[in-house]
């Protein structure tokens, strides 16, 4: 009867329940990610090396980043590979909703099919384009051969350029069933009567996407873009697996450089130092999505 | 008290009782063990020798043995966070430079060396360039995976050419050869192919980054030279995809597919070829390093084998480790990797694997072989050098014609100065 009462005086308790509900996950978060995130911000800020001790440096790991030309071009690549893919990728991932969320038929396994990108493990599907780009078996040069349309072999990973277009390609391939699947989501929360009560006054298609679809849509796609934002600047299989930073670092990217800076030449606080370099821009990215998120729409 | 909560506080303590009775089992009757993380290697039958091997060990020294192996890129993380956590296994393998990234963690194992060298005599100098720092043997030196040429022996027959001795001997060749459709290849993208293949190119011309005294050396005559020299044979023997070849498979691709007639590539594609195509193996053949006008320098890779200072088993490590350099192991051992591994120690070089008519021109390859970085100290300048790709980088550069040599040079001379060289 005791025991009965404690429960029922804490199901009636709803806020401090769920606070408790949570403590597992947020302890397990903790451990997982906030020490991690913790002893990196430390690491970042020590002139560790592996197997020796370190000492405390302040801002000399990222003043002496800031200084390398290589990790210039690291940032640069960065920022320009999250930049067009994510755009790239809205631009495609919209339509693609937009088609998605139609009647069409089959539903459920074209949205399967679209999702496969998506969900295939990133180690393997970039070792299948590394076999695409390869410059003896490329499967796009023989097919681009074969039809005429090319005289010589294209070298996708031969040139900084095409090997950045290359890198991006993989990833928008990778990324634009996210923006769809998520983007068709928000689409089927938009109340049907809306456009019905448009169509009405003698809206067309385009001033209903305009003045229906997009504002509805602002919050979905503020957090898609943010997600995706975030998930590409940190992306490292798609350039490891297929250009490991080259051809004279025009792919390298932060994540890869922190890596080779980090485990591969044994600087632990300079690795650390790059991999968090990004995050005060990431901060912005939250604030603005943030922002947009909490405009109330008026319809 | 509650009947509900009194059921459950006793199935606690139960089960809490049952852990601890475990725990202190286990500590009642401990059994030595020995833990070995090794990287694979490319013939399968290597490793599941080194596991047969491990395992008479273990049954002759009545204890548990484990080998685990990884591939190379897995090591690293691997092995950092076992000396972040001075925990792990006993025995690592080590490639090239990693002796030098965790020399703090390895136990000196003289005492190991000095009873090899009483029964076989002294190891050569690359042997201990690589693993001796401070005066201390910090790694056994296990084997080498040579940077010798493959080649298609029919080819060069057709074009009327043996096998190159010399870097011009293979210009010449490979300007026939180019004529022919059968062009040769060497990477130039940022891979481990790319650095062993163009170091020893621009060795062999007497080029390097920096001198033993870790001053920069690459804005030199003898360096232009070799990358002038690497831009002709691109021009003139190569096609031009291998501009494109970013990864360590470019080369072995390019000789599987029957076209390509040259690479400098350990005999995997040999190897591959006898599995998969045996015909075209019958074709392929090898030869040693190549002699410059600076002379003759071979590349590859170094392996070794080093025991973590943190080891609660050291002294049974340093048994195994000496077991592995008895004849009979190691000639066992040698065995089984069909000659792809080089042993380390010259009493080995004449092993009958080698009297293989396909493998007789890596003979004395190990002579010629120079450790990663060099003329430069093989520290963790020399393998950030490596892992940043500065001499592929460097030949790219001038061979692909994006930039001029002195800015090439000159930019490469600025990215040493930030890893730490000095003018």
């Amino acid at each position: 009867m005791k025991f009965n009462n404690a429960l029922s005086r804490v199901m009636t308790n709803q806020e401090k329940l769920a606070y408790k509900l949570i403590a597992p996950a947020i302890l397990v978060l903790l451990l997982i990610v906030g020490y991690p995130f913790v002893m990196g911000i430390y690491l970042s800020m020590t002139d560790a090396t592996i197997g020796t001790s370190s000492t405390f440096n302040g801002l000399a790991n990222f003043i002496w980043l800031a200084q390398s030309r290589l990790f210039q071009t690291a940032l640069e690549n960065s920022l320009i590979f999250t930049l067009i893919s994510v755009v790239i990728k809205f631009l495609l991932g919209l339509p693609l909703a937009l088609l998605l969320n139609l009647n069409l038929k089959p539903k459920k396994l074209i949205r399967g099919i679209i999702l496969l990108p998506w969900v295939i493990p990133t180690v393997l599907s970039a070792t299948a384009w590394k076999w695409i780009y390869d410059p003896t078996y490329s499967v796009f040069n023989w097919l681009l051969l074969n039809a005429g349309l090319i005289d010589e072999k294209i070298l996708w990973l031969g040139s900084p350029w095409m090997a950045k277009i290359s890198v991006i390609l993989v990833n928008i391939w990778k990324g634009t069933p996210f923006f769809a699947i998520n983007i068709m989501a928000g689409l089927m929360t938009i109340p049907k009567e809306l456009y019905e009560a448009a169509k009405t006054d003698g809206a067309n298609s385009i001033t209903c996407f305009y003045k229906i679809t997009l504002p509805m849509l602002k919050p979905v796609l503020a957090f898609v873009i943010l997600f995706s934002t975030v998930m590409t600047i940190g992306d490292f299989n798609i350039v490891y697996v297929i250009s490991k930073g080259g051809p004279i670092n025009s792919t390298h990217l932060l994540p890869t450089l922190a890596y080779q800076i980090g485990l591969i030449t044994g600087n632990l606080g300079r690795g650390a130092a790059t991999a968090l370099f990004i995050f005060p821009v990431l901060l912005v990215v939250v604030y603005l999505q943030q922002r947009i998120s909490k405009n109330k729409n008026d319809w | 008290m509650n009947k509900k909560f009194l059921i459950f506080f006793i199935l606690l303590i139960c089960s809490v009782s049952l852990v601890f009775a475990a725990g202190a089992t286990e500590k009642q009757a401990p059994k030595k063990s020995l833990s070995i993380l090794m990287f694979s290697s490319f013939v399968a039958e290597n490793d599941s020798e080194l596991r047969e091997i491990a395992k008479e060990f273990g049954e002759m020294k009545g204890i548990d043995v484990e080998v685990e192996f990884l591939g190379i890129q897995e090591m690293y993380p691997k092995l950092t966070a076992e000396v972040n956590s001075r925990s792990g296994h006993d025995i690592v393998g080590l490639e090239n430079l990693q002796v030098s990234l965790y020399q703090n963690a390895l136990l000196p194992i003289n005492d190991i060396i000095e009873k090899i060298v009483d029964e076989l005599g002294e190891f050569p100098a690359s042997s201990i360039t690589a693993v001796v720092r401070d005066g201390d043997w910090k790694a056994l030196p296990w084997w080498i995976v040579p940077f010798n040429a493959t080649y298609r022996e029919d080819l060069f027959k057709e074009v009327g050419h043996a096998a190159p001795n010399s870097w011009d001997d293979l210009l010449v060749a490979g300007r026939a050869l180019k004529a022919y459709g059968s062009p040769i290849g060497i990477p130039f993208g940022s891979c481990g192919d790319a650095n062993n293949s163009l170091y020893q190119l621009m060795w062999g011309f007497g080029g390097g980054l920096a001198d033993a005294n870790g001053k920069i050396i690459v804005d030199s005559k003898e360096t232009r030279n070799a990358i002038s020299f690497a831009k002709q044979l691109y021009e003139q023997a190569m096609p031009a995809e291998v501009i494109g070849w970013s990864d360590n498979g470019a080369n072995n691709n390019f000789l599987l597919s029957g076209v390509g007639s040259w690479s400098l590539q350990p005999i995997s594609v040999w190897v591959t070829a006898s599995k998969n195509n045996p015909s075209l193996a019958e074709k392929f053949n090898h030869h040693g390093a190549l002699e410059g006008p600076a002379g003759r320098f071979g590349s590859g890779d170094f392996y070794s084998l080093g025991i973590w200072e943190f080891s609660p088993n050291a002294d049974v490590a340093k048994e195994f480790l000496a077991y592995l350099y008895e004849k009979q192991i190691m000639n066992r051992y040698l065995t089984s990797g069909k000659g792809f591994n080089l042993p380390t120690h010259s009493y080995y070089y004449d092993h009958e694997i080698f009297s293989h008519p396909k493998l007789q021109g890596l003979k004395g390859y190990a002579d010629a072989f120079r450790t990663t970085g060099f003329p430069a100290p093989p520290d963790q300048r020399a393998q950030d050098a490596y892992q940043r790709w500065v001499v592929p980088n460097l030949f790219y550069k001038v061979v692909s014609g994006r930039v001029p040599m002195d800015q090439a040079i000159n930019e490469t001379v600025k990215e040493l100065l930030e890893i730490g060289y000095t003018r």
